[in-house]
């Protein structure tokens, strides 16, 4: 992979069009849709939430608009069903396994990690593959050598802690205490997967966003992997300094035990939880502005500027909505949460977005997409 | 008049949108603008599921597709072709059926809680081999081991007598059962383990008023091993954890946990009845008397009650002898009539 050099910023385009993204989903309608596929889903033991997926990705394409036209979704159910049950059956081998043997449990394991990449690769094929707009299908380009080079490093260290916890749950067993290099070694995984996550992430968004096409336009992505470490960093500040003041002003307080420092000590954890929670709808909010503000597919730029502020109280809220509403406000939370994300979001493009073509037959070839037919397996779940 | 609408086509080749004027006309649809005219069988055209504010899709065989934002135009071509929309979509279509269908899925959960997964934890259990179910036993007793027991003090005569008398009530099959006994911080109990071995604390012979007691204890623990209940509690609680993990999806945390908790709770009520009248059946075959049992049973009911007032709870996550039998008085009734029935 190169560095995009010849990007240009939207707002150098000549004369650019601007079209706002639409979406005329409802909490009201997308409820129905949601409490049906659950139903069916329950009755037939799972095996319709393969055709429930594609009436949900349906609902949300089809209520997605630019300049007028809808986005639609192509996934078919039995392929999403092959997947899932294939993504079943390995997750049952994982946390059998390890009851087996430890022995067992590493081949498991380790076969997984080698087929993860892949599957995680063609899920993100499979996505792009099946959706369309204006009549051209996306695609997606990326290779599985680079999955590998990105979910290889992290799922290695994942990999050696989970190892390194079955053995020592296995130890626990016969009484025998971790050693310290055991549990040293446990913190420089996490530490370095902590390190690495910000690149990763970027790593991962970059995959997604240079590897698309539109019809035969491929997408090019000049996001910025400082980025990623400011908008991290900032939230482990923020996390690091409201523990800091609760914490410390509870210490502060010192031995006086009365209903005060109760209440206080109620209301700091009440705040901490709620910066905690902040943290993942803060860092969506900004990564899909950088990402978006900095993809191309040919001449078409994007304008994203989803407020991190708004977006962490629709997140919260849903939250809190969905606990008080024993779960029934799930599929209003869906709608509003995508609505303000899809809304947020502007096409910027010199013409009338007509001039794409779709992939010429050999240049789908080439790519191994006739191959899509052969592994036609939604991985995503 | 053939009913007609007006569509975006899109090509499939590019993203250019034509404005036409779509036809019905007997077996075809005719497509007519400015830019272009194409007929297509109406039989091959495949027309999308109706939604509120977005316009319908008629996808073609080539892949090309119209966009129709003029739903009612749509609806009547499509009423003049006898189109009908499916089941999935009309139940969608109202809110009537929307909350038949949550009050649908409620009663699903309730009755497949309440009847078919104790049903099929039954039965799955029942599949179980003895080794594996041995291998589960074994890691149970030693996750609880280190928690809550210490060497037994009882004097060594003492437990052979009732290890002795044990052999008579044991049943004989592929488990191998045993009897033992450890001090523990957990009060008289006693917990029976996949694959036969049980564990009477000091606390629990102490109180019994003679060893028929405690056999009586360990032939409703006998019931417990073999109607497997442990292995059916270990797999309605994983099922319930699973489905509530999939419901909740991110917004886990409580949610997750209570379900699961009180799964465990109101299984045991039916459990605790089945392990009674394996007892009863059990002691008398063996020409046992069922009076002791129920006489423990409430002394056992008062020391717990006691335990319970001065805040010291169990603390461990394995239900115990009393720690989930709110029937007591129920119980002791039904072994009394046993015991008089008996007579």
């Amino acid at each position: 992979m190169t560095e995009q050099s010849d990007y240009a910023s939207p707002a150098a385009l000549a004369a650019p069009r601007r079209f706002q993204v639409e979406f005329s989903g409802t909490g009201g309608e997308y409820f129905r849709i949601w409490i049906v596929n659950l139903l069916l889903t329950i009755v037939t033991l799972g095996i319709y939430s393969a055709w429930a997926k594609v009436r949900k990705m349906q609902y949300f394409y089809r209520n997605t608009r630019v300049d007028g036209a809808i986005f639609d979704y192509h996934g078919r159910p039995g392929a999403i069903l092959k997947g899932r049950i294939i993504v079943l059956v390995l997750a049952m081998a994982y946390n059998l396994s390890f009851r087996f043997s430890l022995t067992a449990g590493i081949v498991v394991a380790l076969a997984l990690a080698v087929a993860m990449p892949w599957l995680l690769a063609q899920s993100q094929r499979f996505r792009l593959h099946n959706s369309s707009y204006r009549g051209l299908r996306f695609r997606f380009l990326g290779t599985v050598g680079e999955a590998y080079m990105i979910y290889g490093l992290p799922l290695l260290v994942v990999l050696a802690v989970g190892v390194a916890m079955a053995q020592m749950g296995l130890q626990a067993q016969r009484g025998v205490e971790p050693g310290f290099a055991f549990i040293a070694s446990m913190l420089i995984g996490y530490g370095v997967l902590l390190l690495l996550w910000p690149y990763l992430h970027y790593r991962f968004k970059r995959y997604q966003h240079a590897n698309s096409a539109f019809g035969n336009t491929q997408s090019a992505f000049a996001g910025k992997v400082s980025r990623f470490y400011i908008y991290y960093a900032i939230a482990l500040a923020a996390l690091v300094g409201v523990a800091v003041l609760v914490f410390g002003s509870i210490s502060m307080l010192g031995p006086k035990r009365g209903y005060g420092s109760v209440f206080l000590f109620g209301a700091g954890l009440v705040l901490f939880y709620v910066v905690l929670l902040a943290i993942g709808p803060y860092i969506s909010a900004r990564v899909q502005n950088h990402v978006w503000n900095t993809t191309r597919i040919g001449a078409v730029g994007f304008e994203s500027a989803v407020k991190a502020r708004k977006l962490v109280w629709i997140v919260m809220s849903n939250l809190v909505l969905i606990v008080f509403t024993l779960g029934l406000f799930t599929p209003f939370a869906a709608v509003r949460s995508k609505r303000y994300r899809l809304q947020s979001v502007a096409v910027l493009s010199g013409d009338d977005l007509a001039n794409f073509v779709s992939a010429s037959a050999s240049e789908v070839a080439a790519i191994g997409e006739g191959a899509a037919d052969l592994f036609d397996v939604d991985f995503a779940l | 008049m053939n009913p007609s609408f007006s569509a975006k086509y899109f090509d499939g080749q590019s993203s250019r949108p034509h404005e036409v004027t779509a036809t019905v006309d007997g077996a075809t649809i005719e497509l007519r603008g400015a830019t272009l005219e194409r007929t297509f069988p109406l039989g091959e055209a495949r027309v999308s599921e109706r939604l509120a504010h977005a316009p319908r899709l008629i996808t073609f065989t080539d892949g090309s597709y119209c966009e129709v934002a003029d739903q009612p135009s749509l609806d009547a071509a499509l009423a003049a072709t006898g189109f009908r929309d499916s089941l999935v979509v009309r139940l969608q279509s109202r809110w009537r059926y929307a909350v038949a269908a949550l009050v649908a899925t409620v009663g699903v959960f309730v009755l497949g809680y309440l009847y078919v997964l104790p049903w099929a934890a039954r039965l799955a259990a029942q599949q179980i081999p003895p080794e594996v179910e041995a291998r589960i036993g074994q890691d149970a007793v030693a996750w609880i081991e280190k928690k809550v027991f210490e060497p037994t003090h009882l004097p060594p005569d003492q437990r052979a007598r009732i290890v002795e008398k044990f052999a008579q009530i044991a049943p004989h099959d592929a488990r191998e059962y045993r009897v033992e006994f450890r001090k523990s911080r957990i009060g008289p109990n006693a917990l029976a383990f996949p694959g036969g071995l049980i564990v009477v604390t000091d606390e629990l012979v102490a109180l019994a008023p003679s060893d028929e007691a405690v056999l009586g204890v360990l032939a409703h623990e006998l019931g417990h091993i073999e109607h497997r209940h442990l292995l059916r509690r270990l797999i309605t609680s994983t099922v319930t954890g699973a489905v509530a993990t999939l419901l909740a999806g991110d917004a886990s945390g409580i949610a997750t946990a209570l379900p699961a908790t009180l799964a465990d709770l109101s299984y045991s009520r039916g459990m605790e009845r089945e392990a009674d009248d394996y007892a009863i059946e059990r002691l008398r075959a063996a020409g046992l008397p069922l009076a002791p049992l129920a006489d423990l049973l409430e002394k056992m009911e008062a020391a717990h009650a006691e335990r319970n007032k001065a805040g010291k709870g169990t603390g461990v996550g394995v239900e115990g002898y009393l720690s989930t039998h709110p029937d007591t008085a129920e119980r002791v009734r039904k072994l009394r009539s046993a015991a008089a029935e008996a007579k």
